[in-house]
Order: C-alpha cells, then sequence, then structure tokens
C-alpha cells in the first residue's frame, strides 16, 4: 500500500518534470521553429496556458489523493494565481502588438516574467516534495 | 524510458491543440496576417487557477 503511494508520488513528480521539460522546451523553440514570430508567440501563450491548466488540475488531483497537504495546497495556488496573472498580461501585451500599440520589447518583457513565473510553479512541486 | 508513452502523450495533446486550430481555420499560424492572430489570441482561454483545482478535486 505504501509502496503504491510512493509510486504514484514520484509518478506524479515525474509528470510534473516532464511536462517542465516540455514547456521549457516549447517556450524556447517556437522562435527558431516558426518563420512568423508572431505566430510564435501566439503559439507560447497557447502552451503556457494548456501548461497552467494541467498543472492546477493535477495540483486539484493530488489533494484528493491526500498527497499534498493544506499548506502545500497553498504553496501552489499562490504560484498557480501568479502564471494566471502573467498570462493575462502576456495575452493582452500580444494583442497589442498584433495591432501595432506595443513594441516588441514591452512584450518581450512580459513574455519573460511569464517564462519565469511558469518555471517557478513547476519548481514548487520539487519544493514540496522535498 | 518508463515514461515514454506519457511524454508522448503530452507533447501529442498539445501539438493536437495547435493542429486543430490551424486545421479548424484551414490555415497554419506561419501563414496568418495579424488580425487572423489576434483572432486566434482572442480565443485562448486563460482559467481561473481557483477553478481548475476544484475541477482537479473534482474528477
Amino acid at each position: 500500500m505504501e509502496t503504491n503511494k510512493m509510486m504514484s508520488v514520484l509518478g506524479s513528480v515525474t509528470s510534473i518534470r516532464v511536462l517542465g521539460v516540455i514547456s521549457a522546451l516549447l517556450l524556447l523553440l517556437p522562435g527558431c521553429a516558426s518563420r512568423n514570430i508572431k505566430a510564435a508567440y501566439v503559439k507560447q501563450i497557447m502552451v503556457a496556458s494548456d501548461i497552467h491548466r494541467d498543472t492546477m488540475t493535477a495540483v486539484g488531483k493530488a489533494y484528493k489523493r491526500g498527497m499534498i497537504n493544506d499548506s502545500q495546497l497553498a504553496v501552489f495556488r499562490v504560484s498557480g494565481k501568479t502564471v494566471e496573472v502573467s498570462l493575462r498580461a502576456s495575452k493582452e501585451a500580444l494583442s497589442g502588438y498584433l495591432k501595432g500599440e506595443s513594441t516588441l520589447s514591452q512584450l518581450s518583457r512580459v513574455l519573460s516574467v511569464l517564462q519565469d513565473d511558469l518555471a517557478e510553479l513547476l519548481q514548487s512541486w520539487e519544493e514540496v516534495l522535498k | 524510458m518508463r515514461y515514454r508513452p506519457l511524454v508522448e502523450l503530452i507533447v501529442s495533446i498539445t501539438l493536437s491543440v495547435i493542429q486543430s486550430l490551424e486545421r479548424n481555420r484551414g490555415k497554419r499560424l506561419d501563414d496568418m496576417t495579424d488580425e487572423e492572430l489576434a483572432e486566434v489570441l482572442s480565443g485562448v482561454i486563460i482559467e481561473d487557477t481557483d477553478d481548475l483545482i476544484k475541477k482537479g478535486m473534482e474528477s
């Protein structure tokens, strides 16, 4: 029973690590993989939004199964909220850039914050499960 | 290598989201104009963190 629970926790940690690696690749690659840089930014927002959704849903599942406690849930919630705010700001900044209302450097700053916040969210798993 | 199927699953889900968007519009994101990209971007849903956690607890 205890072994099963441990394997389940390890599976979750690994899943999140895998998600982290994939997200890092997807966030770094678009600039090289896409010939249209604006399309690459749209893809980044789409992928980041998917990562936020999947990670926070996984947090809910982990809490329900007793793999994380109330205080650990609170840590994830704060990180998730931070990513959510960054995502909304990035979407707005990109929308402005596509309409010619803001510059590339303004957009890059917001996207850079989003990448940091995403990395922090994924790192929360490591901190909590130490 | 144990987790290879999981890696493939996550990659395929992400790619399918992008591909389905492109397919639905009959055009790749790379070939879209700024206006079309803005329209696609407006369709990206950023969900509330608390709602997502709740959804995970209920699933």
